[in-house]
This record gives structure tokens, C-alpha cells and sequence, in this order.
């Protein structure tokens, strides 16, 4: 039914994403992920079939947007010691290796495009210093017992 | 021999002007302003055979003719003010108050001069009562454009030049007037070169910026901006203040 | 030698700067903003709280103190210089957005009849005074980083208020002093009067 986007309806669409979707996905970094990756690159829309079937398709997307913030929110404004929490369990529930996981990311930065539309400069900055810095960190762990210090950097 | 040049280049100058306004029909915008320069250009064109021809009276005549430009010049201001803030009754209503202000800032200091000095003499001292009143004409374009900038009130060509001249010519005959007072003859040497270039090269932006009429443009006005400036202040106010505070404390 | 022809050297430079300010164009980085147009404007909105919640978290020690703490020298220096980068980021955000605001104050109040003076007065010095705090600010952070800017600032603010509170009681002591020997002189005249 194309009806008003309501609030509740809004709130509904997005509960039931969280409950049925997000629930099942381990830590704030995956979901993340899980969200920026149904957002069509080219139009900014979120696409979503279940959800759009269940509700609205306009319904669906206010939803995926609401929770897409609500996600960044919560994981920018966690401190970097969180932060490499979440990253490392990112990465563990990938299955990747994790000097290929740390390679294609520092080359890739693919984190950078997870930050949600309306997100300011500033923000978007932030986080991208805040994830830098948690790859480095975990990096570093993950290095031999007596590390080559120049081999640890911010820089990809 | 260059100085006459430079006197004959004014003359031309400022009659280029004057049949310019006629012709474009720009004399009607800025009939104060053009009263001025006519009264220029007669008071130049008058003083020129009399330097030549009669020097002993050349002094008196400059100092009486000098004083009734520094008038008009006052006029000239009064209309600047009045035309670049015809349409900005808020700003206009601002500089009813700072003008006020300014003026007596700027005159103060004559007659706090005139209350300490047993010699004060307006006429002997002319040199002086010049300079006193183009430092009020001075104070008063310097409120002027410290208002334009403020309010960001939009000039068209014609104003902008008129006041970008007129502000240069004040100033360099207030710094004719100061450094002549002081510096006494090594300056009076080079200013007889560099105050009638200075005045060539303000005749030769009024000519740029009024060979045709421009007036200011008109802007569209917002119907979301209907509300009063009580309002308007308050808001304005409490998210200054905000931003004030937010910038103190997180940095705490 | 007299000051005079300084003085009016002075004020002839400083109109000259002013008439520069007559062409002037609007600063770089404040081109671009959301509202703002070459007519009238509106006055804009809040703050993106975002943003507003992030500014604690630049300025915190905590992440700094747990990179130092897990990550080589480099990493931590790194950081800490990009934590430098976004504070002054933030900054020119803050400024930007009361720029703004006050051009659009005075755009829609230069049309405005019931302008009050006094209130445009009070309003420009609160501007004034902003724009001193955060160039001051803005340079503090440059030198020495958040961090220690605010430490910095935290410390200034607290000697001002230990130095008003000192004052305070002084100026209180004080008064209580003169009270009583002015209490003693009075005592002392009524006693002299009635001998």
C-alpha cells in the first residue's frame, strides 16, 4: 500500500530489520558493513527485497537509513580501544587471513564508503583516523615479538 | 611645468565628468556629487590665472575656495550615506545613531584644541581648521564603510567609485595637511607632484566608474524573513552564545 | 617628535584597508554552506549533534592514553597528529557555521526598521569576542595539540575563577576592614564628643 511514511510504520520496518537481520550479525563493525553494502553506489538508495516486500520500498529504505545511522553513530563515537574490539571480531567472523585482510584495507580503505550519506566531513574523517589507527594497532599485535618499528604506520 | 600639466589634466578630467553625467544622464542620480565636482572644476579653472597672474593673492583665495569644497565635500558624504542605504532601513537606522557618535568624536578634538590653545584664531590658523574637518569627513566615511561592509550592502559601480575616490582624495589631503603641518620643507618639495597625481588618478576611477549609470542591485527579498527583530536578535543571540559555550566546554 | 602624523598614518592605512574590505570576496573555506546565497538568507539551524558529540571525544585523553599505551611511538605520533588536524578542523566547522549565522542575522536585519542599535552593538561585540576565543583557540591547538590545549584552556579557566574568587574576597575583606574602622573613627569621635 503507498501510503504516508509514517513514523511508526518507519520505526516498525526498522525494528523488524533489527530484529530479524542485525540480530544475527555479530558486532557493530559487520553490521556496518552489512548496511553501507545495501546501498546502490550509484543512486544512494538503499535496496532491500524482504524488507521492501514486508513494507514499502520508500518504507524499507527510511528503515535501512534509520538503522545505518544509528550503527555509525555508535561505533564512531566508541572509543578507539571498542573500536579495535569490533575490527578484530569484523575480521574473525570474515575467515580472512589477516595480513591480507590488513593489506587490501590499507590499500583499499574500503571503510570509507560505509559512512552514511548525510554524514558530515568531519565525521566521516574521524572515523576513517579512528579505523586507521585500529587497523594499526591490531597490525602491530599481530606482528613478531620484536617488530621492526618503521614497519608500523598509520600510512597504507 | 608638470604641475601645470597635472592642473590642466584636472581641469579636463573633471569637464569630461560633468558632460559625461549631462550626456548619460547620470546628473540626476548623484546631484550633490556633481554640484561638487562643478564647483571643482570652477574653483580650479577660476584659481589657475590667478596663480599665474596675481601670486600675492593666490594664498588667500586657494584657503576661502578650499574651505567652501571641504562644505560641499561634507555634502557629497551625506549623500553617499543616503543613497547606499536608501533601501536598508535597518542599517540606515544604525548609522542614524553611530553618525552621531562619529561626529562628535571627530569634533571634539577642534574644540578641545579651541578650549586649550589661548591662540587659537580660525582664520589664522585655516591649514588646521581644514584638517580638522576632513578628519569628520574621514570618521564619517569610515563609519560609512565600516557599515557597507558589516551589513553587506550591495553598491553598483557608480557608488563604489564615488566613495572609493572621494575616500582616497580625504585621504591624501589629510596626509598633505599633516605631514606639511610637521615635516615643513622636504615635504612641501615632493607634494606639489604626488597630491595632484593622486587627485589625476581619483578623477580617472570616477571617470571609469561613471561613464555610465550602474545602480545598486536589487535584491529579491525572502518571505521566510517576515519575522521581527526582536526575534531575529534573540535567535541570533541564544545560537551565538550556544556555539560560545559549546567551543569553551568541550575543550574542557 | 610629535605622534600626530603617525597617528593619522595610521587611520589613512587603516581606511585604506577598509576600502580593500569594500571588494573583498568571502572567505575560502566558508564558500560553500548549505543556506547561504547572495540574496537574502535565512538564519540557520543548529548544530549537527554529531558533531557537537564528537568534539568531546577529540579532545578526551582517553584514546590517546590507550594508542600510547599499545602502539609504537610512530603510530601514537601519527594519531596525535591527526587528532591535531581534526580539532582545528572542528574549529574552522564552528566558526563556519557562526559565520553564518551572523551573516545571515545581518542580511535580514539591515532591512529590518525596528532594528535596535544597542542590541546590533551587543551582538557585534559577542561576535568579536567569539572570533578572538577561537583564533586564540585555534592557534593554541596549532602549537600544542588538543590534548594539552585543553589542559591548557582548562587551567587558564580555572585561575580565573580562582583569581575572581581572591578578588572577591579581598574586595569583601577589604570592605569589612573599612567598615570597621570606620565603626572605630566614629566610635572614637562619640567618645571624644561626649567627654
Amino acid at each position: 500500500m503507498q501510503g504516508e511514511l509514517k513514523y511508526e510504520n518507519v520505526e516498525t520496518a526498522r525494528r523488524d530489520l533489527e530484529n530479524r537481520t542485525l540480530a544475527k550479525i555479530e558486532g557493530n563493525f559487520s553490521r556496518l558493513v552489512y548496511l553501507a553494502s545495501l546501498r546502490d553506489y550509484n543512486t544512494g538508495e538503499y535496496n532491500h527485497e524482504g524488507l521492501a516486500n514486508r513494507f514499502t520500498e520508500p518504507l524499507a529504505r527510511r528503515a535501512i537509513a534509520a538503522c545505518h545511522r544509528d550503527v555509525f553513530s555508535r561505533l564512531v563515537l566508541c572509543s578507539v580501544e571498542e573500536l579495535v574490539e569490533q575490527l578484530e571480531l569484523y575480521i574473525r567472523s570474515n575467515g580472512s587471513a589477516f595480513a591480507e585482510f590488513a593489506r587490501v584495507w590499507r590499500k583499499l580503505q574500503p571503510y570509507t564508503v560505509t559512512v552514511p550519506m548525510e554524514c558530515s566531513p568531519l565525521t566521516a574523517r574521524f572515523f576513517a583516523v579512528n579505523v586507521r589507527t585500529a587497523l594499526a594497532i591490531l597490525l602491530y599485535r599481530q606482528a613478531p615479538a620484536h617488530p621492526d618499528p618503521l614497519s608500523s604506520s598509520l600510512r597504507p | 611645468m608638470f604641475p601645470t600639466i597635472l592642473w590642466l589634466m584636472g581641469l579636463a578630467l573633471e569637464s569630461i565628468l560633468l558632460v559625461r553625467a549631462i550626456q548619460g544622464n547620470i546628473l540626476k542620480h548623484y546631484r550633490v556629487f556633481y554640484l561638487y565636482l562643478a564647483g571643482i572644476l570652477f574653483r580650479d579653472a577660476t584659481l589657475m590665472p590667478v596663480y599665474y597672474l596675481w601670486p600675492n593673492i593666490y594664498r588667500y583665495a586657494y584657503w576661502y575656495c578650499e574651505f567652501l569644497a571641504v562644505v560641499m565635500g561634507c555634502g557629497v558624504v551625506w549623500e553617499t550615506y543616503k543613497l547606499a542605504l536608501a533601501r536598508y532601513p535597518g542599517a540606515a537606522r544604525m548609522a542614524q545613531n553611530v553618525l552621531p557618535f562619529l561626529f562628535v568624536l571627530a569634533t571634539s578634538r577642534i574644540f578641545v584644541k579651541a578650549w586649550n590653545s589661548p591662540h587659537w584664531i580660525p582664520g589664522k590658523t585655516t591649514l588646521e581648521t581644514e584638517r580638522d574637518l576632513r578628519v569628520v569627513q574621514m570618521a564619517l566615511l569610515f563609519g560609512l564603510i565600516a557599515l557597507i561592509h558589516y551589513y553587506a550592502i550591495p553598491l553598483g559601480r557608480n557608488l563604489k567609485g564615488i566613495i572609493y575616490g572621494f575616500t582616497v582624495f580625504v585621504a591624501m589631503t589629510l596626509i598633505h595637511l599633516t605631514f606639511g603641518n610637521y615635516l615643513g620643507v622636504s615635504f612641501r618639495f615632493l607634494w606639489p607632484y604626488i597630491q595632484p597625481m593622486a587627485y589625476i588618478f581619483v578623477l580617472m576611477t570616477w571617470c571609469r566608474t561613471l561613464w555610465s549609470y550602474e545602480g545598486a542591485p536589487e535584491l529579491e527579498i525572502n518571505p521566510r524573513l517576515e519575522i521581527d527583530y526582536q526575534s531575529l536578535a534573540s535567535v541570533t543571540k541564544k545560537q551565538l552564545r550556544t556555539a560560545h559555550n559549546h567551543l569553551l566546554k568541550t575543550i574542557r | 617628535m610629535s605622534l600626530h602624523p603617525y597617528f593619522f598614518s595610521i587611520v589613512s592605512v587603516a581606511l585604506a584597508l577598509s576600502l580593500a574590505f569594500l571588494w573583498r570576496r568571502a572567505p575560502r573555506s566558508f564558500t560553500a554552506y548549505p543556506e547561504a546565497s547572495d540574496g537574502e538568507a535565512s538564519v540557520p539551524s543548529g548544530w549537527d549533534p554529531l558533531t557537537s558529540e564528537l568534539s568531546v571525544r577529540i579532545f578526551n585523553r582517553e584514546d590517546s592514553d590507550f594508542v600510547t599505551r599499545t602502539a609504537t611511538w610512530r603510530i601514537s605520533q601519527s594519531f596525535r597528529a591527526e587528532r591535531t588536524a581534526l580539532a582545528l578542523q572542528w574549529l574552522l566547522e564552528v566558526r563556519r557555521h557562526v559565520y553564518f549565522l551572523m551573516k545571515a542575522h545581518r542580511r535580514a536585519a539591515r532591512r529590518d526598521p525596528d532594528l535596535d542599535p544597542v542590541s546590533e552593538l551587543r551582538l557585534g561585540i559577542d561576535f568579536l569576542l567569539f572570533q578572538i576565543t577561537s583564533r586564540v583557540l585555534y592557534l593554541v591547538i596549532w602549537l600544542i595539540g588538543p590534548l594539552h590545549a585543553a589542559a591548557l584552556v582548562g587551567y587558564s579557566l580555572k585561575l580565573a575563577a580562582a583569581l575572581r574568587n581572591m578578588t572577591e574576597d579581598l574586595v569583601t575583606g577589604g570592605t569589612r576592614v573599612a567598615a570597621d574602622l570606620l565603626d572605630n573613627e566614629s566610635e572614637t569621635k562619640n567618645r571624644a564628643a561626649s567627654v
